[in-house]
């Protein structure tokens, strides 16, 4: 197995499963060293006969990249969907020697990214049967195609290629229901959908629908749009619906933005006149110099009710026009829904909008347009440890025709240089955004920023070239302290914040880690975490995303759980490990919290990585497939609740 | 960044170019961000005019931290 490019015959999944953990056997000669909690608050737990402060036991995988997945023993990782797999019932069989367009949008998309588990029926807690709702962020041609390279593709493509991106694009609903054999795809389901980039018309919504800026050849309406691109992560609405969040949409357009009215506005978002697809020199719209606006079409937040595969997707303008990570709901105590999102990028900013109207939970229908009018706000935060939520509301402080902006439509086609001009904090790419439903605070993946340099550090983001990322704890106002049932109050203009964790591994002192203490004894360390979810508990599920870097760091990507109370506070546990060159996304329970939902996202992804010599061929190990991105249902063994 | 990029005010071959002369952009294969050695990059303090072709081999895409190798045009 050491060499990346030998042919492999076996699915080796299985075994892995069985391997004992060298942490779990050597969990017995541990006993004995005592945990404090780390930068946080929180009594001692009662450590029972285990001296692990930690409350998640499970036996930790080898933090060993290898070319198939290792789930922690006594679980089970099965592989529930792959790109390719049918997702309509007259989808034909997935070949990938006769790939095309039409077969791709009935088919799985490729690199599954959020993941959502919606129950069956609508507003129940089943966790055997529901819609998986999947997002298809983005492409890797050279792995999906014969004869490409990972830096020559967007020459090499033609147009039937391109078209088969585009269709790989956007997301997947499937319904899907657990057996006595592990979880199913229902295949003639009548939930079963494909949205794509290439065909799935879409409206958009709120202050920007129907702007001159949202105009083209094709729609001079400026409201209805074909198609989403680079969905990250997302959330779940309380009303039933899936949100979606369309991250690095410039990376589609082609075309100079030099002269163009929108040059500025471009630039900012990173189109700079050079594409990482082909698509411009195929399709007319991506090429802005032929269709100007058809970028500000992109950029936001895509609602969608995966209950209904007859309804059209909306743009909700609202939530603003960013590199969205994710867009995840909670409900206030007054019923104002709040959205957390993050932009996705070194010294971008947070995100929060709340809505004007309160949730209706009475009458799912009411809801129906309820992010349709709110505020967005974005955060500064002080090192004394307080964060004010700014509005970007049009007229209001620096958000005047005096530095450009006509309308609130303009505020929020350019959120970020509205955030630049009201002072909100860079911070080192802020990813995931969520709030615990048990303790009330909201979480902040910060992946990383290598950029920062030492007089940029602040506390917020304490490292300079910040490889490893950290996470923030955000305190809405009545979740200080651990003691009774927080009422958060997130629609606040005023929270306090707190480190949960620096990354890196704590046994490196040049790496500034800092986690619980006994982190390198019985936990094990992380880098760039970027995905986040809850479980009942409250405690907190971490996936991540190294990039490249996973070839200098020697771990994988993949999950980690931990504490955010208590003893063991901050001291996380490894639990799966992706296949080489992945990252791990859409971490999502089902409510009893027996399954586990996450995606394997980009297997292979490495800059010499091809169709016909990939690093990985997981999951198939076949010589005749390539690497396949899956989403994976994780449970336990005995059946248990994940976690304990 | 430990190491300052040659600075080339005058850049000519072999430096890729655009059809307008100008330096060519280089585009992460990871990521898709896109090094404009016209514009330089302050995020990575490299200066205007600083062909990508003379960039320091620890140059790391700001975005995604992928190394040069991940770079085309």
């Amino acid at each position: 197995m050491n060499d990346p490019k030998a042919p492999l015959s076996t699915p080796l999944a299985d075994l892995i499963d069985a391997r004992l953990s060298r942490r779990s056997a050597l969990k017995g000669l541990l006993a004995g060293a005592s945990g404090a909690a780390l930068m946080g608050s929180g009594l001692a737990e009662a450590a029972g006969a285990s001296s692990d402060p930690s409350s998640l036991q499970f036996a930790q995988p080898p933090h060993k990249i290898e070319q198939y997945q290792q789930v922690s023993t006594g679980h089970r990782g099965q592989v529930l969907i792959r790109w390719g797999d049918k997702v309509l019932a007259d989808a034909p069989a997935f070949d990938p020697l006769n790939q095309s367009a039409a077969a791709q949008e009935k088919q799985f998309g490729y690199n599954n990214d959020f993941v959502a588990f919606m129950p069956l029926p609508r507003g129940s807690k089943n966790s055997g049967h529901g819609l998986l709702c999947v997002n298809q962020e983005y492409t890797n041609p050279e792995l999906m195609f014969p004869g490409l390279t990972k830096t020559g593709a967007v020459k090499q493509m033609n147009q039937a290629q391109a078209e088969i991106e585009m269709a790989a694009h956007g997301h997947s609903v499937v319904e899907i229901r657990k057996t006595a054999e592990g979880w199913q795809v229902v295949e003639s389901s009548q939930y079963n959908r494909r949205i794509s980039a290439l065909s799935t018309p879409m409206t958009i919504t709120g202050p920007a629908a129907g702007h001159a800026r949202l105009k083209t050849k094709a729609d001079p309406t400026g409201r209805h749009i074909i198609g989403t691109i680079n969905n990250c992560a997302g959330g779940v609405t309380p009303w039933g619906t899936v949100l979606i969040a369309e991250e690095n949409f410039n990376n589609y357009f082609g075309g100079d933005p030099e002269g163009l009215p929108e040059a500025a506005n471009y630039k900012r978002l990173g189109i700079k006149g050079k594409s990482a697809y082909s698509w411009s020199r195929f399709h007319e719209r991506f090429d802005i110099e032929k269709e100007p606006n058809e970028p500000n079409r992109f950029g936001w937040v895509v609602e969608i009710d995966p209950y209904d595969p007859k309804s059209v997707p909306v743009k909700r303008s609202t939530l603003g026009r960013f590199k969205h990570e994710a867009a995840t709901c909670v409900v206030a105590p007054n019923g104002q829904v709040v959205v957390y999102s993050g932009d996705d990028e070194a010294f971008e900013y947070i995100y929060r909008f709340v809505t004007a109207g309160k949730y209706n939970a009475n009458n799912l229908a009411a809801n129906r347009d309820l992010l349709d009018t709110g505020v967005l706000s974005v955060a500064k935060f002080s090192e004394d440890g307080s964060l004010r939520w700014l509005p970007l509301v049009f007229g209001q402080g620096p958000l005047t025709p005096a530095n450009g902006f006509q309308s609130q439509a303009d505020v929020l086609i350019e959120t970020r240089r509205a955030a630049d001009l009201v002072g909100a904090t860079p911070m080192d790419r802020p990813e995931d955004v969520e709030a615990n439903p048990v303790n009330g605070r909201v979480y902040v993946m910060l992946t990383n920023n290598t950029t920062r340099k030492p007089e940029q550090i602040n506390k917020m983001n304490p490292r300079a070239s910040n490889a490893y990322g950290h996470i923030l704890e955000l305190l809405p106002p009545g979740t200080q302290g651990n003691d009774g049932a927080p009422i958060a109050q997130h629609t606040a203009d005023e929270f306090r914040w707190e480190v949960l964790l620096l990354a890196g591994n704590p046994s490196e002192p040049k790496h500034g880690a800092k986690y619980h203490p006994d982190t390198a004894e019985k936990g094990n360390w992380m880098a760039a975490p970027d995905n986040c979810c809850f479980d009942n508990r409250g405690r907190l599920w971490i996936t991540t995303d190294q990039g490249s870097a996973q070839s200098k760091s020697g771990i994988p990507d993949g999950v980690y759980a931990c504490d955010v109370s208590g003893a063991g506070r901050a001291l996380p546990k490894f639990f799966y490990a992706c296949p080489k060159d992945a990252e791990m996304c859409g971490p999502a329970f089902t409510p009893d919290n027996r399954t586990l939902f996450v995606a394997v996202q980009h297997p292979g992804e490495d800059a010499d990585s091809t169709f016909n010599a990939p690093s990985t061929r997981w999951p198939d190990f076949s010589r005749s497939m390539p690497p396949r991105p899956s989403v994976v249902a994780i449970t336990r063994n005995d059946g248990g609740v994940i976690g304990g | 960044m430990s190491s300052t990029p040659v600075r080339a005010n005058n850049p000519t071959p072999p430096f890729a170019r655009r059809k307008n002369g100008k330096l060519e952009l280089w585009v992460c294969s990871r990521c898709g961000h896109v090094y404009d050695g016209n514009a330089g990059e302050p995020l990575t303090s490299t200066p205007p005019f600083t062909p990508f072709e003379t960039l320091p081999a620890s140059w790391l895409c700001p975005h995604c931290a992928a190394e040069k190798r991940y770079f085309f045009f």
